[in-house]
């Protein structure tokens, strides 16, 4: 049995990696992170000309019609390149509006976000870090919301929000577009600037309904969680890669850095820890797309388990680096700071653990 | 140098134990008024790693440590 990436796969990867070196190396980063938005829609056309917004939307609605693995293997190139912009955002908007099922709601969003022309968002987490379908306090009544977001993906520009919420028989998923009465966006600052947060507050705000019951928004979370693993895996792939180049060039004692034990060490542990943790979120992705009932569990393990790991590698590649890694000027913080974000968002690994173990029955 | 490398690991360690208790909201800036504390626990520790390094890496400290403090050789030097 073979379980590695097919040529498609592996030709999906070097294109998005190479796009993104010529069109989104760290100045152009820094330039999309300090603008208001954090967005470039000429970037993110790019992105949709490559095909990367519509990796798994169906193909009837203008999509390639492929599997979550294969968004993952677009979001690592993402967090390699530390890429700004709503990508995580519209594909738990593509992940809720395929499992929902809703043909009509589905046709006039879907195709618009592989096209680049929408950005979709998902609206979950409630205050006191509350991501959990069946427990969330949004109230939807009589075709209106009502409830607060407070750490909603890109919603400053969002043209529609997808917002998990509740009605008389529990859980459901409703859509709320741009403009809309009783809609409030107000945007956060964060400390990763590449992945921007707005609180969203829904006053008696008109919503069509998209979906009933939690599964919809328990396939996005899930989704999520291996996106952003996926994207983790990445960006402490490129912290160590640069880290090596530094040690190489870097000269102590009339040698270079990397000459000591004591440095190559600890970049030989790093190293170590990433090579197995590819196989996880890859698992996690293809349990996703394959094997439904390890998908909620396996995508738990894999978000704390990168997550974590990118938050150890941004930390001592920053430490190697010594006093350089720490200024505005080097590029090293822009990955510590994404690491940050992707620890916190839909939850932080504790959080994820302790489901993972009550998932398993422990 | 070893009051200088444990007392700057705890800070580190303090502080990245307070962005896991503030979970989700640990993503949002210091100074944003929705963080908890005013987002003082992500200053704390964005300044901590920078401590951590000031003065001397972790790496420059264990070094002393090892040589001054327990008598090891020091490091091949060209």
């Amino acid at each position: 049995m073979d379980f590695g990436l097919s040529e498609e796969q592996v030709l999906l990867k070097d294109t998005i990696r190479r796009y993104l070196e010529t069109e989104c190396p760290p100045p152009r980063v820094r330039t999309i992170m300090e603008a208001p938005s954090g967005h470039d829609p000429e970037l993110w056309l790019g992105l949709a000309g490559l095909g990367v917004l519509g990796l798994h939307v169906p193909v009837e609605h203008g999509g390639s019609g492929l599997e979550l693995l294969d968004a993952a293997l677009a979001a690592e190139e993402l967090g390699w390149a530390c890429t700004p912009g709503p990508f995580l955002a519209c594909a738990l908007a593509t992940v809720a509006l395929v499992a929902a099922g809703n043909h009509e709601v589905g046709t006039r969003w879907l195709p618009a976000i592989a096209q680049g022309d929408a950005i979709v968002t998902f609206a979950l987490g409630e205050e006191g870090d509350e991501w959990d379908a069946g427990r969330l306090a949004t109230r939807a009544r009589g075709g209106t919301l009502t409830g607060r977001k407070p750490l909603v993906p890109y919603a400053e520009i969002a043209d529609a929000i997808l917002v998990a919420a509740q009605d008389d028989d529990g859980p459901g998923l409703w859509l709320v577009e741009r403009g809309a009465p009783g809609l409030e966006v107000t945007a956060q600052r964060t400390t990763d600037m590449t992945r921007r947060v707005a609180a969203v507050a829904l006053t008696g705000a008109p919503a069509t309904r998209v979906a009933t019951g939690r599964t919809a928004t328990d396939r996005a979370r899930d989704a999520g969680l291996v996106l952003l693993a996926a994207d983790a895996y990445g960006g402490a792939r490129r912290c160590l890669e640069m880290t090596v180049r530094y040690v190489l060039t870097r000269e102590q004692f009339g040698q270079p850095i990397g000459a000591f034990q004591g440095v190559k060490h600890q970049l030989a542990d790093l190293a170590t820890e990433l090579d197995p943790a590819l196989s996880l979120w890859w698992y996690a992705a293809h349990a996703f797309d394959r094997i439904r009932d390890r998908s909620e569990r396996h995508a738990a393990i894999a978000k704390a388990h990168l997550t974590d790991l990118f938050d150890r590698v941004a930390r001592v590649t920053t430490e190697l680096h010594g006093g350089i890694g720490f200024t505005w000027e080097y590029d090293l913080h822009l990955w510590f700071r994404r690491s940050i974000f992707d620890r916190a968002f839909l939850g932080e690994a504790g959080y994820h653990r302790a489901r993972a173990a009550e998932l398993a029955g422990w | 140098m070893v009051m200088k490398l444990s007392s700057t690991t705890l800070g580190y360690d303090i502080a990245k134990l307070a962005m896991d208790v503030m979970g989700d909201r640990a993503l949002l800036a210091p100074g944003e008024p929705s963080a908890p504390a005013m987002g003082m626990f992500g200053t704390a520790y964005m300044w901590s790693l920078g401590v951590l390094i000031a003065g001397g890496a972790a790496n420059i400290q264990r070094n002393i440590i090892a040589e001054r403090g327990l008598g090891l050789p020091r490091d091949a030097r060209k």
